[in-house]
């Protein structure tokens, strides 16, 4: 992978670098650099023309000058190779002239060139000495003229002659000079035999200058034609040819590169615009991926999110479920409980109504018998009023004294009036006895049975009221607010013991004081409510919550079970209706229950 | 158009023509020389250690100065030097006083302008070859050159810059002040009536035909032997004799000899590529009778040698 990375960081360089060095080289090929060399260079072989002609010009001034300068026909020379020189290291020449074309076109210039040096050089050689013979003839046809006039006595007539002959042979090489033909040469080569043949014929002496004339010239009749080609070869040498056509050239390449380099402006302006585009399609090429790496980004978060909602969802369901467990297990537990209880209860309740039924019997006849006794009594009573009536009439005095005495003794009055209330009391108690035992058994009976029934609530607190009535009334006063309560569907006991222990609690909340314990109840449409009510010492919020959890008890080991109140959210739940707690430390606690009138269940 | 406006015109034009016709008068085909030219110090400074360094020839016997003596005219009084190996060269050594000037180098002018300005001596072309290189290796040796051309070329010594630093050198030997060249700047004061008149005869007799220009000669080639055969006389003719003949193979080119510079003559004898004439009378007879074919008037040719020792320079203030 990262291999890979480099590899294409290293092809995307190569790629980039390429893609420069063509914008680079386009670049380069596309400035015309030729036209500034371009121009030295047509410079440069304009003065090599303008020094040829010179030179050309000085050449041809020495051809009619005596006393010459030869130095203008040396300078233009060193110049033109000097320029030379410089033409051909101008910069960019190099490639131009290995072409076959300018090799020729160098060569044939070259050639020219020195060819020219040559001719001029033997030029100056040759008009040197031919200049100075032509001025010298003059002078010395004049030393010949004044030398024969020296000479006395001689054939003057031969003397003329060859003053005239050597004067016209002088004119006939100065006309040579200036037109030079062969007809010419000839007769000067006549003329000249003709003196060395005269010549003989003088005194020695005289032979000098004459022959100094004679050889002066031979020379103009030797170098004179020799000039003259020379100058015709030096004219013909084609030098400013050679040079047009290297101008041509010059024209031709710049044109060329000029043209090249309009087409190399057009590839790079067909380049630059590739590369415009390419970069166009890459910061699109970019910007889409960015998006899409975005999305993918955004994609990735969103997941993330989702996976962590659905954790936290599977989590808090686990918890649910778990919880739900627990309660469940908790349930059970109670349930457990509930049964172990309600068995318990059961037995208890079968005991007390087995204890009632075996204490009705005897409390129906002590009822029964204590009636039968009031009634005898009374018609002792009138008997015995009979008796005390009949006593003065029918009675001995002495025994008369005698009963009065007894009557005294055992103090029958008061047995009169003391019997009767005692059996009052006695049927009292007895029906109150009798009551317990119905009370009893209106609690406990509904354990043998537990159906569902139309029940009488009050009826039930009452009973249960009773039964708890001995604790209670120790420690708090009952106050009751009752209103008028329906039939419930119920299993009665079940909420007769709530409402027991209910009341338990709330007189075990009582503290050192007596206090008091509200007992009020009401109904709506479908709902009827308990509610018990104490002002003792109210329970923290913290154990609030847990009052109604299976054995939990803040009562000392052994007072209490821990079962009340959770055997009691468990019979309330059975019969769909709630509990409610409110309390409020050292101020009291109201417990309420609420419960349907009719069950869902039996509908 | 005025009659007196033309005249003011005419006037006008005519004014310089007196004073163009005096100095093509004074100085004809002679020109005055040009000043020294401007060179770098340090290559010139160079170029002189090297003339005077005898590790120049190939077996360091000898410099160039020891046959091109400042203090002898740029030559050695000598008709013929003693090359490398002790034998006399083929040609007399030419002064290199102002030699820059020459169009031509050499007597037989196988060089142009400076090219001939560097040359060693003797053996053949191989022998040169590889006696420059040998010559080069030797200098490139010296710390003292190395430091020198490091400072003045920039660059290790090569065979072209040490070419270069004696051309340098050679350019700025030139003689000026001599009271001819006072003489062609306008001092005419400076030449005596009979040196003016040596000038004269100079021009009448066609001297100046080929001692001509700045450097009075040495711009062309001209055969020794014009009207004689100057070699028949002398007698001997050696290959040296053959002078361009040699460079170009051309028979037109026989006997053809650069026409060497007269100026300092004086001080420069003996005369001719071949040393042979002694002195100035001997040589100017030798052109006289060779070269121009005229028997020259008498009293002539003294005048004629008083012109041509005016033409003896200065060199660093003295005249040679």
């Amino acid at each position: 992978m990262k291999l890979n990375a480099r590899r294409s960081l290293l092809l995307l360089a190569t790629g980039a670098m390429s893609l420069a060095s063509v914008l680079v080289f386009l670049y380069w090929m596309s400035r015309s650099d030729e036209s500034g060399t371009y121009a030295q260079a047509r410079d440069l072989i304009r003065q090599i023309k303008q020094y040829d002609a010179q030179w050309e010009s000085a050449v041809l001034k020495a051809r009619t000058t005596t006393n010459y300068n030869y130095d203008p026909l040396v300078l233009p020379l060193m110049d033109m190779k000097r320029l030379w020189q410089q033409f051909h290291t101008l910069e960019g020449r190099h490639q131009k002239t290995a072409m076959p074309a300018w090799q020729t076109a160098i060569r044939d210039y070259q050639q020219a060139f020195d060819d020219k040096v040559l001719l001029v050089s033997r030029f100056k050689t040759h008009n040197a000495i031919l200049r100075n013979s032509l001025a010298f003839l003059p002078a010395a046809a004049d030393v010949i003229q004044v030398h024969l006039g020296q000479l006395v006595d001689a054939d003057t007539l031969r003397l003329r002659r060859i003053t005239s002959d050597t004067y016209d042979l002088m004119l006939s090489s100065l006309e040579f000079a200036q037109t030079t033909t062969d007809d010419k040469a000839a007769d000067i080569l006549v003329g000249l035999n003709d003196l060395a043949v005269n010549k003989e014929r003088l005194p020695v002496d005289f032979q000098v200058p004459i022959d100094t004339i004679s050889k002066h010239i031979e020379l103009i009749l030797r170098e004179q034609p020799k000039v003259d080609q020379l100058l015709e070869a030096i004219e013909a040498v084609p030098i400013a040819e050679r040079l047009d056509v290297i101008a041509q050239m010059l024209d031709r390449d710049e044109q060329a590169a000029l043209l090249a380099a309009q087409r190399y402006h057009f590839y790079l302006l067909v380049f630059s615009t590739l590369l415009v585009l390419l970069l166009l399609y890459m910061g699109v090429w970019l910007m889409r991926s960015y998006a899409e790496i975005n999305r993918v980004n955004r994609a990735l978060v969103s997941a993330n999110d989702e996976l962590e909602q659905r954790v936290e969802r599977r989590t808090q369901a686990l918890g649910q479920a778990s919880a739900a467990l627990q309660r469940e297990m908790d349930e059970r537990r109670l349930l457990e409980n509930q049964l172990v209880q309600s068995e318990k209860l059961a037995s208890l309740g079968q005991l007390a109504a087995g204890v009632a039924h075996e204490v009705n019997n005897p409390i129906g006849f002590v009822s029964s018998n204590l009636g039968a006794l009031d009634d005898y009594f009374g018609r002792l009573q009138n008997m015995l009023k009979a008796y005390a009536d009949a006593e003065d009439t029918l009675i001995p005095k002495g025994l008369g004294v005698e009963l009065a005495k007894l009557r005294t003794e055992i103090e029958l009055d008061y047995l009169l009036e003391d019997i009767p209330a005692l059996i009052r009391e006695s049927k009292d108690g007895i029906s109150r006895v009798a009551r317990i035992v119905k009370d009893l058994k209106d609690f406990s009976r509904v354990d043998a049975s537990q159906d569902w029934q139309l029940a009488d609530l009050q009826q039930g607190i009452e009973s249960t009221l009773n039964i708890v009535a001995s604790e209670l009334k120790h420690k708090a006063d009952l106050v009751k607010d009752y209103q008028p309560l329906p039939q419930v569907e119920c299993l009665p006991s079940q909420i007769n013991q709530v409402v027991m222990n209910l009341l338990v609690n709330a007189t075990q909340a009582m503290g050192a004081e007596r206090g008091r314990i509200t007992l009020r109840t009401g109904a709506n449409d479908e709902w009827v409510w308990i509610e018990v009510a104490d002002n003792g010492c109210g329970i923290p919020a913290e154990s609030l919550q847990k009052i109604f959890d299976p054995f939990y008890t803040t009562k000392p080991v052994g007072q209490g079970t821990g079962l009340g109140l959770s055997l009691s959210y468990g019979i309330i739940k059975r019969h769909g209706g709630e509990i409610h707690v409110a309390s409020e430390v050292g101020v009291g606690t109201t417990f309420r229950v609420e419960l349907p009138i009719r069950q869902a269940r039996s509908a | 158009m005025p009659i007196s406006l033309q005249l003011r015109i005419v006037a006008t034009l005519l004014v310089p023509l007196p004073a163009l016709a005096l100095a093509q008068s004074i100085g004809g085909p002679l020109t005055p020389l040009p000043a020294v030219p401007k060179l770098d110090p340090a290559r010139v400074e160079l170029g002189r250690k090297l003339f005077n360094d005898r590790r120049m020839s190939p077996d360091n016997s000898q410099s160039c100065a020891d046959c091109h003596r400042l203090d002898r005219g740029g030559a050695d009084g000598q008709a013929r030097s003693p090359g490398a190996d002790g034998n006399p060269l083929a040609v007399n050594t030419p002064s290199v006083f102002n030699a820059s000037l020459n169009f031509l180098q050499f007597w037989d002018g196988r060089a142009q302008s400076f090219d001939g300005l560097v040359h060693l001596v003797s053996g053949s072309a191989t022998a040169k070859d590889n006696d420059w290189g040998a010559v080069v290796q030797r200098i490139a040796n010296d710390p003292g050159y190395r430091s020198g051309f490091a400072e003045a070329y920039r660059q290790p010594v090569t065979a072209h810059g040490i070419e270069d630093a004696l051309v340098a050198y050679q350019r700025t030997l030139l003689t000026p002040d001599s009271r001819f060249d006072r003489y062609l700047q306008g001092d005419t004061s400076s030449l005596s009536l009979e040196e003016k008149y040596g000038y004269q005869r100079f021009q009448e007799y066609g001297c100046i035909a080929c001692h001509q220009g700045v450097n009075i000669g040495g711009n062309m080639l001209q055969k020794l032997g014009v009207f004689d055969d100057y070699f028949a006389n002398r007698g001997s003719v050696t290959q040296a004799d053959k002078g361009r003949y040699n460079v170009t193979g051309d028979p037109e080119d026989l006997y053809l000899f650069k026409v060497p510079s007269l100026r300092n003559v004086a001080v420069t004898a003996p005369y001719f590529h071949d040393g042979s004439a002694p002195t100035l009378e001997a040589a100017v007879d030798a052109m006289f009778h060779y070269q121009l074919g005229r028997t020259p008037r008498d009293g002539d040719k003294a005048l004629i040698i008083k012109f041509l020792q005016t033409l003896t320079g200065q060199w660093q203030g003295k005249p040679l």
